[in-house]
């Protein structure tokens, strides 16, 4: 511990904040360095389910488990923390960055792995999320964090979740070697577009952070091949067909075409990695074959995620939807998340959010992604050019079923699953429920309701045996209005069963 | 006019499973040969838990292990292992209703076989899956929600559910700790999870089982008690203040057991 602390002192030549590193506890730590783990988004613990091994502590669920929630609605399903909060980079958008005089701390790997395992007996959290501000180099603070996972893993035995981050610019060999420890790796896209990057966050660039997304990717695309794992995008259809046999086959030719040799790998310890590296470096050997994993072992299975700060630079919603559809195309991400701009550090070269973070915009952002990854949308047809905002009244699926009236209304009992999950108000489980309940008898409003299909926005797209459940008009701004003010049609128009009669008293 | 059977059972899940063997010996009988057509009148209430009615022929069940056997062993026979899950948890319900809605969904599923799955135009199988999700769903809260404490080495945990979870919660933490000494506690229904190390989990209830010793224990706290306070209060932005967010998440009534929400009531008062 004090060996780094000390490195540290000497690297950031602070010190106040270094002479309080060195003898502050480690719950002080923790209040520090989670303060600064804060701002990032990802805290989800899904993707991955893994059954105990009956023998050492942890499993992880598919579907994540939150194990509670702060004040301002966000769950917390992870030990969520920088390994230390020391850094050498000045992005203007960052608490931790350089320049800011705030107290700085740093855990050593042993700290951490017993903080993750007494948290995670106590039933606190699902795992780890390690992430950290840049120590020294990017190199040297990847090293620290591989050591971290590596031990966590192998010493203390912990086979829950984890989620590391890559720190962009550093190393590919070990952030490869870390995807055989994490579940989860992410690198923060941070901004939409280059040049906001540039701008705000001048010491890292779009190449040094799509360079290890793209490697990552590789990686999770042999091993899907490899053990028969179905895309995200499968997630979207009904069945998915097992290929287990069939794909491992054709990546097994076609590494062996290309002159790979096949190698199978579970992490290894820093020593034995760096090893390898340097062995490999010297014989310009970059073997794509280790980035298959083992049976036990798989790489990142959980996938990779990114995140970008909304409102701080002055993209559209149309281009950050289409960066987070060409995030999900290009490197088949399973979660880009948004966080809505706050200005931590009152610059005054960026916005001023003193009226609060643009929430709003967040939320519509989030829904958006959600249309994007599971409803077959694309993101030009939810924004266009000329309408590069969304709609702050009603959501995007909405937004989209009123500007596409001559689509409508759809019958339930006959339309397609595709189909179905364009209706505003049916989600995919309430579509799945749809297709499989009307194989045995006729639907009609209640039992859809039943299935859970929120009728106050379908109402106006859909018809059961050819009727519509009240005597709504097919017309944009209608329609619109009644979305937005949420008001009960039958109520406004007269018809329907609710309207009842009142005895007039001579006595009021 | 069918009058009402009503078959008065314990409320535990062999005590149901009694009943509902009872119920279909009843159903052939009555309706079998005649040809009449059943209409559901025959209703499962439990003991202490239901209001009398005049026109009814109240029947009281004991509950007879064999009989519950049975109707577990014919139930996965017939309908298959995903809709006998379904009954199971349809059952850790607290709807007074939840064995006659069973019974209902059975009548359908011994005719249709596990296509019953599929018929959510019905009224019962509908209801019956509801029930099955909503405990489901709290059970996989609880999986989150539910706090253990240190105490000598073994771990405490105690909640106070809605449905009975602790059924559905156990092999969840069998996998996770293997190698723990645990024990969660039910406070409404005084029953117990109990693992030992390396051993199968057993449910543990009413004798036996010293409730207000378990509860006592819980009030201590341990080493990573105040730990876990100080983060969770670190990762909170304030900026982004929503309590209708998380009350929406994390309903007040959960948090009567849990370590970051009791802490912070002490400190106020």
């Amino acid at each position: 511990m004090s060996d780094i602390i000390t490195e540290s002192k000497k690297h950031t030549g602070r010190g106040s904040s270094a002479v309080l590193a060195g003898n502050i506890s480690v719950e002080e730590k923790l209040r520090i360095l989670g303060d600064g783990a804060k701002y990032d988004v990802a805290c989800t613990s899904s993707g991955v389910d893994r059954k105990g091994n009956g023998k050492t502590m942890g499993s992880a669920e598919g579907c994540g488990i939150c194990h509670t929630f702060t004040p301002d609605g966000r769950c917390i399903s992870l030990l969520k923390i920088l390994f230390t909060n020391e850094c050498i980079f000045d992005c203007k958008y960052c608490i931790n960055r350089a320049s800011n005089d705030i107290p700085r701390a740093t855990f050593t790997p042993d700290e951490v792995c017993t903080l993750t395992i007494e948290f995670y007996r106590r039933n606190y959290i699902e795992g780890l999320f390690l992430s950290s501000g840049i120590i020294k180099s990017p190199d040297y603070t990847i090293e620290l964090i591989y050591e971290t996972i590596y031990k966590l893993r192998k010493e203390y035995h912990f086979n829950g979740y984890i989620h590391a981050k890559a720190i962009p610019g550093a190393d590919s060999f070990l952030v490869e070697q870390l995807g055989y420890l994490a579940d989860r790796m992410s690198i923060n896209l941070e901004l939409p577009t280059g040049e906001g990057l540039k701008r705000l966050a001048p010491n890292k660039s779009r190449k040094s952070i799509l360079f290890p997304m793209k490697e990552i990717q590789t990686g999770i695309k042999n091993n899907r091949y490899m053990n028969g794992m179905h895309n995200k995008k499968s997630l979207m259809y009904i069945s998915d067909a097992s290929y287990l046999d069939e794909s491992r086959n054709a990546l097994m030719d076609n590494l062996a075409k290309a002159g790979y040799g096949i190698k199978q790998a579970e992490g290894m310890s820093l020593k034995e990695a760096k090893a390898i590296e340097t062995i490999s470096r010297k014989t310009d050997n970059t073997d794509v074959g280790s980035y298959i994993g083992t049976k036990n072992r798989y790489f990142v299975p959980a996938g990779q995620s990114t995140q970008m700060i909304i409102g701080a630079t002055d993209e559209t919603d149309y281009h950050i939807i289409n960066v987070s559809e060409a995030l999900y195309d290009n490197y088949d991400l399973k979660r880009v998340f948004y966080s809505a701009f706050i200005n931590v550090n009152n610059d005054n070269t960026l916005p001023s959010t003193e009226r609060g973070p643009e929430l709003l915009r967040e939320h519509r952002l989030y829904q958006a992604d959600w249309l994007l990854r599971y409803y077959g949308f694309k993101a030009g047809e939810l924004l266009t050019e000329d309408r590069p905002y969304f709609n702050k009244q009603i959501d995007p699926k909405c937004d989209w079923a009123v500007r596409h009236l001559g689509l409508f209304p759809v019958e339930i009992n006959r339309a397609d699953y595709y189909t179905l999950l364009r209706v505003p108000g049916i989600g995919i489980k309430s579509a799945k429920r749809i297709i499989s309940a009307r194989r045995h008898c006729r639907l009609d409003f209640n039992d859809i309701r039943r299935m859970g299909v929120v009728l106050k926005r379908a109402l106006y797209f859909i018809t059961c045996e050819g009727k519509m459940m009240y005597d709504t008009r097919l017309e944009e701004s209608y329609i619109t209005h009644h979305l937005i003010y949420n008001e009960k049609p039958e109520r406004l128009i007269g018809v329907g069963e609710q309207i009842t009669y009142t005895q007039m008293s001579l006595f009021d | 006019m069918d009058n009402k059977i009503i078959l008065v059972c314990d409320g535990t899940i062999d005590g149901i499973f009694t009943a509902i063997f009872d119920g279909f010996v009843i159903r052939n009988k009555r309706y079998g040969q005649k040809g009449e057509r059943y209409r559901d009148n025959i209703h499962i209430c439990i003991e202490n838990d239901y209001n009398e009615e005049l026109f009814a022929e109240y029947i009281p069940i004991d509950t007879d292990y064999e009989k519950s056997f049975k109707t577990a062993v014919s139930i996965r026979k017939k309908l298959g292992e995903e809709a006998y899950m379904l009954v199971v948890r349809a059952l850790c319900h607290y709807e007074t209703d939840r064995a006659t809605i069973v019974f209902g969904f059975l009548v359908r599923g011994f005719k249709a076989g596990s296509r019953v799955l599929e018929m959510l135009g019905d009224k019962y199988v509908i209801c019956a899956m509801e029930l099955s999700r909503k405990a489901l769903n709290e059970a996989h809260l609880f999986k989150g929600f539910l706090r253990f404490k240190d105490i000598d080495g073994t771990l405490y945990g105690v909640i106070s559910p809605k449905c009975d979870v602790i059924p559905l919660i156990g092999d969840h933490f069998d996998e996770r700790y293997p190698n723990e000494n645990w024990i969660i506690y039910d406070k409404k229904r005084k029953k117990a999870a109990i693992h030992k190390k390396h051993q199968q989990w057993i449910i543990v209830a009413n004798n036996g089982l010293n409730g207000e010793y378990l509860e006592e224990i819980y009030e201590k706290s341990d080493d990573y008690t105040h730990m876990w306070k100080t983060f969770y209060e670190a990762l909170y932005i304030k900026e982004r203040k929503n309590e209708k967010c998380q009350n929406n998440l994390i309903p007040k009534w959960y948090r009567k057991n849990m370590t970051e929400f009791q802490i912070k009531n002490e400190q106020q008062s």
